[in-house]
């Protein structure tokens, strides 16, 4: 609108003022020339009185502020928001926090309860039992490099620095005998059951959730920073104005300059997701027009639509700081994300598929914690495990 | 310079407020943008339908749809070019004429989608330029506002406003001439406040 407002302001200092300047007036017949329509807009207003009657129409819809209160449009448009206003809460983000917080409370008071009577709503104790001895794994994250090294990392230290030496987290080196790598593109994969994270060339950190893998150079050399993601990933990306900084998945590209977001992208999966926590980015498909993003919104890509909304941040990265968060996720849904950071099959019943999960559990614990959850939504979800597959049912 | 400069900042920071609170779910938030936009999507309308009565319904509408999309209209660019687009839309589909654009998301910025469509641009063009000139009428000093109005608005004649405002005609006329000299320096004037607002821009954006 910044180039109509110009516009505007442009053609009213040129009707009003009785000394045209050429310059003007040649900038607004290019523009005509450009703008068909608008001929007919520059006719009129040569025509005083056809100008003026516009005018007059303009004026008789007026309205003064004492009137307004009685407005009947108003009052229309007033009464049907109150309608549809009833039906959905108006103000979601708070109304969760607040939720959040009951759920809180509650969950507190039933846990304490489920402690002193831990058979009473798990009707099998030895299923309650099997899921307390599921941890998420520990091992299995893999660096190969495009000159043939593959390594299986040390879970221990959860995170490796990139450089001209490879270290760990601790500053230990990747390679106890020195060797040395160049310029090599780097694959860090993260399998089921496991989080890594990992300090880019340039300072940029990612966290990596399970069954997750990025691909990325040792060094980036050209005009931008780009790695690819599948998976889900956390990134902080170190500020770097003249460098940008570019993520792409499967079907998204993801462009910054220096924020903070979230990108979960798993091919299984058929809705992925761009959050923004802070700063700004822009998300673009293949075939459509990026879209800009501002921290508290999310771009969802669905089949081959990209669709932004505001969300609660929180929930989608919750991850990262070792929480499972539900906000009404359907139990399907969450049982991937479950299914992925247990290494566990989860199969759940299409009878509980109206079932939403509410609360959040530490995710560094035990399944059975989450199993609490999920029992404390519905009392009727009954659970059955037999070795890595885990069956929910009515 | 510095009235004018205030003046805009007042303004950039009342849509601040009514946009956060319209996108909070506040009712007050809706009725501050139907009292801002109210006249000029009447106008823009009944350019359309030709109807006053049909355009107040049409507009009636897309305050209702704008309240539905508002999490999306977090700008004021993005809330006016929302508002134009849908009138145009509904304009076309009470007349049964092809929708102009698809509305389904809602893009940050519109402008390149209404340069695009000619002819909503010339319409809306239309609408802000008497918007615009009518917010400068309201500026001027009251005597030269008076004049102003009866004499473009309700075509009397110089005898009728000076019986009416009790002056003579020489003040009439004087009025008349000075008003629209004020209108011109207010213009003037308002190049600068143009300027601030485009630094304004680049280094917000």
């Amino acid at each position: 609108m910044k180039r109509i407002d110009q516009t505007v302001l442009q053609w009213k200092r040129y009707f009003i003022n009785p000394t045209r300047d050429r310059a003007t007036e040649i900038d607004i017949n290019t523009f005509v020339e450009k703008h068909p329509s608008l001929k007919e807009l520059l006719g009129e207003m040569e025509n005083n009185d056809q100008f003026i009657e516009a005018i007059k129409l303009y004026n008789s819809l007026s309205q003064d502020d004492d009137h307004m209160a009685n407005d009947p449009i108003l009052t229309k448009i007033l009464d049907r928001i109150q309608e549809t206003t009833e039906i959905q809460p108006v103000n979601k983000m708070k109304w969760f926090s607040y939720a959040l917080a009951g759920i809180a409370a509650c969950a507190a008071l039933v846990m304490g309860i489920l402690w002193l009577q831990p058979s009473q709503p798990i009707k099998q104790p030895d299923t309650m039992e099997l899921a307390t001895n599921i941890l998420p794994g520990k091992n299995g994250v893999r660096l190969s490099m495009s000159d043939g090294w593959n390594v299986e990392l040390r879970s221990d230290e959860g995170g490796i620095i990139t450089g001209d030496q490879l270290r760990y987290s601790d500053g230990s080196p990747l390679f106890d005998d020195g060797t040395q790598v160049n310029d090599a593109v780097m694959t860090l994969s993260v399998p089921r059951g496991n989080d890594f994270y990992v300090v880019l060339a340039d300072g940029t950190k990612v966290w990596m959730n399970a069954e997750s893998e990025l691909c990325y150079p040792q060094t980036f050399a050209g005009e931008n920073r780009v790695v690819q993601l599948t998976g889900e990933a956390y990134f902080e990306v170190a500020k770097d104005k003249s460098k940008p900084f570019i993520v792409e998945t499967v079907n998204q590209r993801i462009e910054v300059l220096g924020t903070h977001f979230n990108v979960n992208a798993y091919p299984t999966e058929r809705k992925s997701a761009v959050t923004l926590v802070e700063g700004r980015i822009a998300v673009s498909i293949e075939g459509q027009k990026e879209r800009v993003l501002y921290p508290g919104q999310q771009a969802l890509v669905t089949q081959k639509h990209l669709e932004v909304g505001d969300v609660n941040v929180d929930e989608y990265i919750a991850w990262k700081n070792d929480e499972f968060m539900f906000n009404e996720e359907s139990l399907v849904e969450a049982a991937n994300r479950i299914g992925r950071w247990y290494d566990l099959d989860i199969d759940v019943d299409p009878a509980l598929k109206d079932i939403h999960l509410w609360g959040s559990v530490p995710r560094r614990e035990n399944f059975g914690q989450v199993l609490k959850l999920i029992q404390l939504t519905n009392k009727n979800v009954k659970v059955e495990i037999e070795g890595r597959r885990v069956r929910f049912m009515k | 310079m510095g009235k004018l400069g205030g003046d805009y900042m007042d303004r950039e920071m009342e849509n601040t407020i009514f946009l956060n609170n319209m996108c909070n779910g506040e009712v007050e938030g809706l009725t501050t943008a139907y009292r801002l936009y109210r006249q000029p999507l009447l106008f823009f309308v009944i350019r359309y339908v030709g109807s006053r009565e049909v355009a107040e319904d049409i507009v009636a509408d897309i305050f209702v749809k704008a309240w539905n999309a508002r999490t999306k209209l977090r700008r004021i660019d993005s809330l006016r070019a929302y508002l134009y687009v849908m009138a145009k839309n509904a304009s076309l589909n009470y007349l049964r004429r092809p929708q102009a654009m698809s509305l389904e998301d809602v893009p940050a910025d519109f402008e390149e989608t209404l340069l695009e469509d000619d002819d909503i641009f010339g319409n809306i063009l239309r609408t802000e330029l008497i918007k615009s000139i009518m917010e400068e009428v309201d500026r001027l000093p009251l005597k030269q506002q008076e004049v102003f109005r009866y004499t473009f608005l309700e075509d009397m004649s110089v005898e009728e406003i000076s019986e009416k405002l009790q002056l003579s005609a020489t003040a009439v006329y004087a009025n008349r001439s000075r008003a629209i000299a004020t209108l011109r320096e207010l213009l003037m004037k308002k190049g600068l406040v143009v300027t601030f607002s485009l630094l304004h821009t680049l280094f917000l954006q």
